[in-house]
């Protein structure tokens, strides 16, 4: 049975520091405090800067005594998170858990981890590599996802999906296309067709 | 010692085997515990001349995945297997050195039992670890039975020790993972180990399911 008193508490000190955190965890509902949804800002001075990222958060039942699963639901390009799913790898939600730590400690971890990737020990190879190899292009790619998805003004790129999608290409190809050009329509479109 | 490389080179593996494709997914899909025969020792490398040990197997399918992983260990039970696939948490602490925490008398209000978040009642009880940080008697007892290190400072509480013996005698791990031939791509990702799929196979005594 997930400790709900000590939540609440949780939730109560995240909201009180809001502000000069800038971490916020809300239930999902009312009604099940053991499915979170966690908010980060990217950090100052690195691809993810002026992004928000979203982390869904489910509590197992020995909680706090067994780590909170995290993921982010918000599109990232990190070598510690998987570009697919969101999985983070970091070793305080898996075997260096303490119960000592907080849902907000470990946002704040997830945070860090925004800001120093290890790509040593990788979640996603293919970023990783490219972090590795290419670090230029790992920093672009990681902006454009930022641009793209972590930011209210994304609604753009969405724009963009939707002319494309109205000249009869399927959403996920025209969006893939976008992101592969670095959001330049023009150039989706020639991908498109060419593909 | 030939058997303490191959225990860290399997626990490096399942390491990555767990970061990557995170444990929870694979766990369910155990299929099949078996406890082979003598014939099967002769595949381990035996260092002493002690006669073959019964050898556990472990067979875990993931179905999602179409792969499965076969762990093998020499003596010493299931629950060494069992032990050392968990081998990165921290073993618990050890019933003696829960039981030597002393009780404490907090005397200062306003402090807060770093697992509960709940406040100490004045002149309440409290369990004081080696390293003085304080908590309430069941929340660190329940942490410390399955984890014997400090919540706040990590300080790590001795463990018991009955296992310490029965490592010197571990004959070795091996692991194998095999994809299912589904596709005409690679059907095996990667061994650690010294066995082949088809050793694996007819290894295969059928106690264990097939996938």
């Amino acid at each position: 049975m997930v400790d709900f008193a000590r939540v609440q508490k949780e939730l109560q000190e995240c909201s009180r520091d809001i502000e000069r955190s800038g971490i916020k965890v809300v239930p999902k509902s009312d009604a099940n405090l053991a499915c979170l949804l966690g908010t980060i800002p990217g950090p100052i001075g690195t691809p993810y800067e002026g992004g928000t990222f979203q982390i869904d958060i489910s509590l197992p039942d020995a909680y706090p005594f067994e780590p909170p699963k995290m993921q982010f639901t918000t599109k990232v390009w990190h070598p510690n998170i998987s570009s697919q799913s969101g999985a983070i790898c970091l070793d305080i939600l898996k075997d260096q858990w303490s119960p000592a730590l907080t849902l907000k400690t470990a946002l704040l971890s997830v945070q860090a981890l925004l800001s120093a990737p290890q790509p040593d020990d990788p979640q996603d190879a293919v970023v990783a590599q490219q972090y590795l190899r290419d670090y230029q292009t790992f920093v672009g790619t990681a902006r454009y996802w930022t641009e793209s998805f972590a930011k209210s003004s994304s609604i753009g790129i969405d724009e963009k999906v939707k002319r494309l999608v109205e000249m009869g290409f399927p959403e996920g190809r025209a969006r893939s296309a976008l992101e592969t050009v670095g959001g330049d329509e023009n150039l989706a479109l020639e991908t498109l067709c060419s593909g | 010692m030939a058997s303490d490389a191959a225990v860290s080179q399997f626990a490096s593996f399942f390491d990555r085997l767990r970061r990557d494709r995170d444990l929870p997914p694979i766990i369910p899909f155990i299929m099949g515990l078996a406890v082979a025969g003598s014939t099967a020792g002769s595949d381990l490398q035996q260092t002493d001349d002690r006669r073959p040990e019964r050898v556990n197997r472990l067979v875990v399918v993931n179905r999602d995945e179409q792969n499965m992983v076969v762990i093998e260990s020499g003596s010493g039970g299931i629950d060494s297997l069992m032990r050392q696939l968990a081998k990165d948490g921290h073993p618990p602490a050890s019933k003696a050195s829960i039981a030597a925490m002393p009780t404490v008398t907090v005397a200062e209000s306003g402090r807060e039992c770093p697992i509960c978040l709940d406040q100490f009642e004045v002149g309440g009880e409290a369990k004081e670890m080696p390293c003085s940080h304080l908590f309430h008697g069941d929340c660190v007892e329940k942490w410390l039975k399955v984890h014997g290190t400090c919540p706040v400072c990590r300080f790590t509480m001795p463990a018991d020790e009955e296992e310490e013996p029965e490592k010197k005698n571990e004959p070795g791990i091996s692991v194998s993972i095999f994809i299912r031939a589904t596709s005409e791509e690679s059907d095996r990702i990667g061994d650690s180990g010294d066995s082949t799929p088809s050793e694996a196979a007819a290894d295969d005594d059928g106690d264990h399911m097939q996938s």
